[in-house]
């Protein structure tokens, strides 16, 4: 039978490395059919992906030996161009592939290219739209869209151009739990119908088992298991340990202590028409470890811009400690409200971690010998003792994500607010991260986690905020929290595999 | 991310009119140095962004990153420019720091020209940006036969800029959550904080140079010389107008710049001192 691919012996270097991305990689699939490719961080999944469009080692410079044939093609003698014909990829940041003003404009983009008539265009796009759940979004900017609704267009900007092989590269990462599902409905609906090759990059396989025809384990480079999902499964550890290694979170009080953060009848809207966040109160008490959800779009990050103070409110609106945050300076504020964003290359200048972790502290006007013994004891306190002189762009994502925690744990910021701190992290890189949060929980700070991940936040948090449509549609423990099925789905947050999570798992801060 | 476009209707000049445009403003630009020369460009590309749909906040945005530049522009230019003008009281001294480091009034006009050039350029390079498709930009590339590769660059580069301004934002709003105000201490703590945005930028910057160049192969760009042409360039009574008007702005800026034997016929010989140094 033809393969849609057949890859054989194929090795990678890039020009520069030290080690192979790739070693020996043998492995088929045949048409119509949809692989997972699994594995920690650098393990080579994004390296597979570029070699199987020919990106590699056409616009990535390196060593590549074995054969590469993707529809019938040997990848090394076409253009990437050429082969985008048949072989569609999509990038894991949806951002960098949207190049149309309007969606329509970024559809048409690719079969422009491809000298698609004007004609066939116009009928394609609202076909391919529908296919992905984006119908009627024609006219639509695309500076206007969700986090999601952009994934979902860079996916139809290579749909449009009609390839019977499509590689994804962690389609799902931004989206919330409903919004994935509805990602992967779609793909399996198109996979039916049009025979569609799917190869998809994923950390977790719950819930795509029924449409996985074969799961590849990558591992330092190398195929480390191949096979149906059900036997793959077996080697793969799941993301986030079992219950019984749950931590445990401290013990709040029956009596709230003053709150840190007090957020009262806040309203926010980017234009007049659509209001954004609509009247929110709560607060957020020392010792808390709250979890804050919801769906793509609900207004979680909007709320947090308000935290620190990027987005100013109205006198009295929002406490910290309970003093208006309009009189905090912004070095004042980041003494008491510490922020830690999904992507710590935005923060990271220095040229070696300690110095990394010592700007913060001169910003804020430590003097040199409180800058010495903080920088130490934060070190020390995160585990990046080992790693002190070394520059930071040479560690991996997990630990360059510790260390923008750790630069911003050193001013001891009473609370905390985390945002998807774990995104595009492998299993390994999570537990890093979520542990050292954790201890730092422990050790009296107070967090605000925002996630999409609700079996991490069960995991970890003791109070579960969720938003949706920019209201709080529920606010109380997680035990409780879990509870609320109906909300959890309201807001994309899938409550029927919750209730399985509950069931084997049982309650979260137990 | 493409940042918002106004409709066609709105700004609807053929990209070719806003190249004729853009080339008279750089003669202009280029041949004449006296800072009351560029205020008057400077008004005019302010008015025309603001008919273009930007506000006075939007592009004044785009400049506050280089404030750090434009204050040293001003201080090396305005200290080391003490002769070569053709207007004596141009080099009538104003300050003298140490001998060598004199400001003179010359100098200090010449550095305000420097920096309303760079001014103009960015917000110039805004407006394009905001009111031109990039469809607009790949059809006038189709039209002129650009080779495959120069129109890549070019439409690599157009969209490169609005993905480093929103990555530019994200840097910002991090640095900010651990304390860094651009806006506080002197000038030279300013200018210290900002090495906090700039070298996470330019880190960023290869990362998404890389990204897009890889979205663009992705799509197909460059499979053939051309694309299917969707909606066709088209001329329209506006734009021959600003081509014409673009065109006598040009032989004028020439001919002022450098009236030789025309300048004793049109007697343009002082208007022509007055816009030099």
């Amino acid at each position: 039978m033809h393969k849609s691919i057949a890859l054989s012996h194929l090795s990678f270097k890039y020009k520069g490395a030290d080690t192979f991305a790739l070693t020996d990689v043998s492995w088929s699939l045949n048409p119509g059919d949809c692989a997972v490719i699994m594995g920690p961080s650098a393990s080579g999944k994004t390296t597979l992906c570029r070699c199987l469009n020919g990106l590699i080692p056409q616009a990535m410079e390196g060593t590549l030996t074995g054969d590469v044939i993707v529809a019938g093609k040997d990848v090394s003698r076409f253009r990437t161009q050429t082969l985008a014909k048949d072989i569609g990829f999509v990038m894991q940041d949806p951002e960098g592939q949207i190049v149309g003003r309007t969606v329509f404009e970024d559809l048409a983009f690719g079969p422009r290219n491809l000298l698609v008539p004007a004609r066939e265009i116009e009928q394609k796009i609202p076909e391919v739209l529908s296919q992905i759940g984006l119908a009627g979004y024609e006219n639509r900017f695309t500076a206007d869209l969700s986090g999601g609704e952009k994934q979902r267009l860079a996916i139809a900007g290579i749909l449009a151009m009609e390839p019977s092989i499509l590689i994804l590269d962690e389609p799902a990462s931004e989206l919330d739990p409903a919004g994935r599902d509805r990602l992967y409905l779609h793909l399996n609906r198109l996979r039916q119908s049009k025979g569609l090759t799917l190869v998809i990059v994923e950390q977790k396989i719950e819930g795509i088992q029924s449409m996985v025809d074969q799961v590849l384990i990558l591992n330092k480079g190398r195929i480390v298991e191949q096979g149906r999902p059900e036997q793959a499964k077996s080697t793969w550890t799941p993301p986030h340990p079992p219950a019984s290694n749950r931590i445990q979170t401290m013990n709040v009080s029956t009596s709230p202590p003053p709150a840190c953060l007090e957020i009262k009848h806040l309203n926010f809207s980017y234009t007049p028409k659509a209001p954004v966040l609509k009247n929110i109160n709560f607060s957020v008490y020392p010792g808390d470890f709250m979890a804050l959800m919801g769906h793509n779009g609900a207004g979680k990050t909007t709320l947090v811009k308000h935290l620190n103070g990027l987005i100013p409110c109205h006198a009295s609106t929002i406490l910290v400690k309970g003093k208006d945050i309009n009189t905090f300076k912004v070095k004042e504020l980041a003494r008491s409200v510490g922020f830690i964003f999904q992507n710590p290359d935005h923060q990271i200048f220095e040229n070696s971690v300690e110095k990394e972790i010592a700007f913060g502290l001169t910003n804020m006007g430590y003097s040199q010998k409180e800058i010495v013994r903080t920088v130490d004891e934060t070190l020390e306190r995160t585990g990046l003792e080992p790693f002190r002189h070394r520059h930071p762009f040479t560690l991996g994502k997990g630990m360059r994500q510790m260390i923008a925690v750790a630069s911003i744990v050193a001013s001891k910021p009473s609370v905390l607010v985390v945002d998807e701190p774990t995104t595009g992290l492998d299993d390994t890189g999570t537990s890093l991260i979520m542990d050292l949060i954790q201890k730092l929980h422990c050790n009296g700070t107070t967090i605000v986690l925002i996630t999409h991940d609700l079996a991490l936040a069960a995991r970890y948090a003791s109070r579960l905020v969720v938003m949706g449509q920019g209201e709080i549609l529920l606010d109380g423990s997680m035990e409780k929290g879990l509870g609320k099925t109906d909300v959890l789905q309201q807001a994309g947050l899938i409550p029927n595999k919750l209730e399985s999570f509950c069931s084997t798992t049982g309650n979260a801060n137990d | 991310m493409i940042d918002k476009h106004p409709s066609p209707e709105t700004w609807g000049l053929d990209i070719r009119s806003k190249c004729a445009l853009l080339v008279q403003f750089m003669a202009w630009t280029i041949l004449y140095d006296h800072p009351a020369c560029h205020g008057i460009i400077f008004l005019i590309i302010i008015g025309a962004g603001l008919y273009a749909g930007l506000s006075i906040k939007q592009m004044i945005a785009k400049l506050v990153p280089l404030i750090p530049l434009f204050f040293m522009i001003m201080l090396f230019t305005g200290f080391n420019s003490g002769a070569g003008f053709i207007h004596p009281e141009n080099q009538m001294h104003m300050l003298t720091l140490w001998p060598g480091a004199v400001l003179t009034r010359g100098g200090l006009m010449l550095g305000a020209t420097f920096l309303l050039r760079l001014v103009n350029m960015v917000i110039v390079t805004q407006i394009i940006l905001f009111s031109t498709p990039l469809d607009d930009f790949i059809n006038l590339f189709v039209k002129l036969r650009l080779p495959p590769a120069l129109s890549f660059l070019i439409t690599t580069a157009i969209r490169f800029i609005p993905a480093l301004d929103k990555k530019r934002q994200l840097i910002l709003t991090a640095q900010r959550a651990r304390g860094v105000d651009l806006d506080e201490g002197n000038v030279f703590r300013q200018f210290k904080a900002r090495g906090a945005i700039m070298i996470p930028l330019m880190v960023n910057a290869i990362v998404i140079a890389d990204q897009l160049s890889m979205a663009l192969m992705n799509r197909g760009f460059g499979y053939r010389k051309t694309w299917t042409i969707m909606n066709r360039l088209q001329f329209r009574t506006a734009d021959y107008l600003i081509v014409s008007l673009s065109l006598l702005s040009l032989i004028s800026a020439i001919v002022i710049g450098y009236p030789g034997a025309l300048g004793k016929i049109l007697d343009i010989q002082r208007l022509s001192a007055f816009f030099q140094l």
